[in-house]
């Protein structure tokens, strides 16, 4: 089993996982992540995204609950649910880490300094995949 | 019979002349130049000869008591030329901003300002061997057709431009002119040892030489030039204490006090998603180097001293003194993850168009890896200052010891410019950048020397220059407050550093206070 064979078994563990537990409202937002995570996992590298995400839980576990992640991320997740607009979550990405670095709205992750949307998106990407233990909601 | 080794002559003789300049370095050799050819007959001091022996240097030998620093021996150089014998030629003027006094910085303020030095850098740029007196962007920009601006907010970053003497050896290049010259006669291996001065301690009367052989000779001059660099001009004035016991110029205890260094210290590493130009990030290999800065209203607002960033590969940088490596998320995971972001993937490929041709393997492929040094002035600080210890050199003259210190305020410019560097280059998209642990870490301690923190060979500061004899040791003028006929040329006069390298600014000093003499002489 390739390795993107497993973070979509991870990924959909996940999405199992929500829609035993939560509730309709839950279920949709199951089917945007399901798109957010396959841009996701379209990206060559997103191990990386992990690797940054696994740390930043660790660091900052009060901002990195799904929960959280899911109501900061809430445009990305708009944008990622509708599939006329392919391209347009990297824009808005681009464009909220340009935002994050001018405001000053960065976090520190083993020195690095990075845009907490970009931190956060990470996170998700960590929690999308299962490698890390769920905190819940 | 040009130059005379003191050592010849017989014992007890007596030199007298217009004006005595002690010490044939930058500042001295300097001095020289704009008098030769002039009416008055110029005695120049050195302390050495033309070459470099170990008997002489050992005369530099002093103690380090504070933070780590270099030894003393071996951060200057005593004999003809100077420092300039093995400088690496790197030269700025000072920003306007350093002349001023800054509320936020205690002691800062030069009684002069940046309009009132500015005409002599053009005239101190020919004496280095520099190219056009030119430290704007835009002019290098048009000049080199890869050099561009990054996309950069111009309200917290700017550009520093540096030039490259090739670099000049002051003693070689001008030993001829003033060898030939029939007003100024050099004087080799004429150690000064004392100072002497009328009994109100207001004139100097005369100089007492000592060579290592044993011989003493007795200057007499109108005028007299204190030019022997930061350390020993301070080190002179507090041993010619017979008749103010302070030493003298020394009434208001600030004689070898605010001692500075360029803090030159590893604050950062920086991954960069573009090629950025050469001149940004190489030693060598062109005219001039661009420095990123933060911008003087940045400094305002937010209170910091003049910072700069120098950029370096980071593979000529041993990891085991950079303890990154220990970190979760590693350089190549950054990497990675930048390359994943669609607009950075291209960019991260190998570009072989850099070449860095001073380095023996060239680091293409870690190239976009760069070492962040904070180059930075530090506060003027009474506390780090240079003392007598009671340890004797070959001549009598007691040692020096320093106590080099530095404060909360330079580390936090340091933290607060290079987490500004790390928003700019986020912002822009160049790249992604790390703070180094030492900076993170709540400690007062400062990191390894000199592997982290060094300085860069740049003494300053430890005879002021103010309007006021009580906050400084000479005034605007460079003339010792108190003692009308003597005058200290050098770093030693800076009330604050800057971030520009000293040489250039301390040879615009120079001809500034050769013109001065000359007005004095006539």
């Amino acid at each position: 089993m390739n390795r993107r064979k497993l973070l979509k078994l991870g990924f959909f563990t996940t999405v199992s996982w929500f829609f035993l537990e939560l509730s309709a409202k839950a279920c949709t937002s199951n089917r945007v992540f399901s798109q957010l995570y396959q841009k996701l996992l379209n990206l060559q590298e997103v191990k990386n995204f992990q690797v940054i995400g696994e740390r930043y839980i660790e660091l900052y576990p009060e901002e990195s609950q799904l929960k959280y992640l899911v109501a900061r991320l809430n445009d990305l997740m708009v944008i990622a649910e509708d599939e006329q607009r392919g391209i347009e979550w990297e824009q808005w990405l681009q464009a909220k880490i340009k935002e994050d670095f001018q405001l000053g709205q960065t976090v520190q992750i083993d020195g690095w300094i990075f845009a907490k949307t970009e931190a956060q998106l990470c996170a998700l990407a960590t929690h999308l995949s299962g490698s890390y233990p769920r905190r819940g909601w | 019979m040009n130059p005379i080794d003191a050592r010849t002559l017989d014992n007890n003789t007596l030199i007298q002349g217009d004006l005595c300049i002690i010490g044939a370095g930058a500042a001295g050799i300097s001095i020289a130049c704009e008098l030769l050819g002039t009416p008055y007959k110029v005695i120049l001091l050195e302390s050495g000869g033309f070459e470099y022996d170990d008997e002489t240097q050992s005369l530099y030998e002093g103690k380090n008591i504070g933070l780590p620093y270099f030894a003393l021996n071996q951060s200057r150089l005593r004999f003809f030329g100077g420092t300039t014998n093995h400088w690496t030629g790197m030269c700025a003027p000072l920003d306007p901003i350093d002349f001023e006094k800054r509320g936020w910085i205690p002691y800062s303020g030069w009684p002069i300002s940046w309009s009132d030095l500015e005409p002599y850098y053009p005239r101190a740029q020919k004496v280095c061997q520099l190219g056009p007196y030119r430290y704007d962007m835009e002019f290098w920009e048009q000049q080199e057709p890869d050099l561009k601006k990054l996309p950069l907010d111009s309200s917290k970053m700017a550009y520093k431009i540096f030039q490259y003497s090739p670099p000049t050896r002051f003693g070689q290049v001008y030993r001829e002119s003033l060898l030939k010259a029939n007003n100024i006669v050099l004087w080799t291996y004429a150690n000064v040892t004392a100072i002497e001065t009328t009994v109100d301690a207001a004139r100097v009367k005369g100089l007492r030489i000592k060579c290592l052989t044993g011989k003493e000779h007795q200057v007499q001059a109108r005028y007299y030039v204190l030019a022997c660099g930061a350390l020993e001009n301070a080190r002179l004035l507090l041993v010619s204490n017979e008749i103010e016991g302070d030493g003298l110029g020394n009434r208001h205890d600030l004689v070898g006090r605010f001692f500075m260094e360029h803090i030159h210290i590893g604050s950062a590493r920086l991954l960069v998603s573009t090629s950025l130009p050469l001149q940004y990030v190489a030693e060598r290999g062109k005219q001039e180097k661009v420095h990123l800065t933060i911008s003087e209203e940045w400094q305002r607002k937010h209170k910091l001293l003049n910072c700069a960033f120098d950029l370096y590969p980071v593979d000529l940088f041993s990891s085991a003194d950079f303890d990154y490596l220990q970190h979760q998320v590693s350089a190549e995971d950054i990497k990675l993850y930048l390359a994943a972001l669609q607009n950075l993937k291209q960019s991260f490929a190998v570009d072989k168009r850099d070449p860095l041709p001073f380095l023996e393997t060239s680091p293409t492929e870690n190239k976009r890896e760069l070492m962040v040094f904070s180059a930075l002035e530090q506060i003027p600080n009474p506390a780090s200052r240079v003392t007598l210890e009671r340890d004797k050199d070959r001549l009598g003259m007691p040692k020096l010891q320093l106590d080099w210190r530095l404060t909360d305020l330079e580390r936090q410019t340091i933290e607060q410019a290079t987490q500004i560097m790390g928003y700019e280059m986020g912002r822009t998209g160049l790249g992604r950048l790390q703070i180094l642990d030492w900076l993170t870490e709540k400690t007062d301690f400062w990191p390894q020397f000199p592997q982290v923190l060094r300085g860069g060979y740049h003494q300053m500061g430890t005879t002021r220059m103010s309007d006021n004899p009580k906050t400084g040791v000479v005034d605007s003028n460079c003339q010792v407050f108190g003692v009308s006929n003597l005058y200290i040329a050098g770093s030693s006069v800076y009330p604050t550093a800057g971030t520009a390298n000293p040489t250039l600014t301390l040879v615009a000093l120079a001809i500034r206070l050769a013109d001065h003499l000359k007005r004095l002489l006539s």
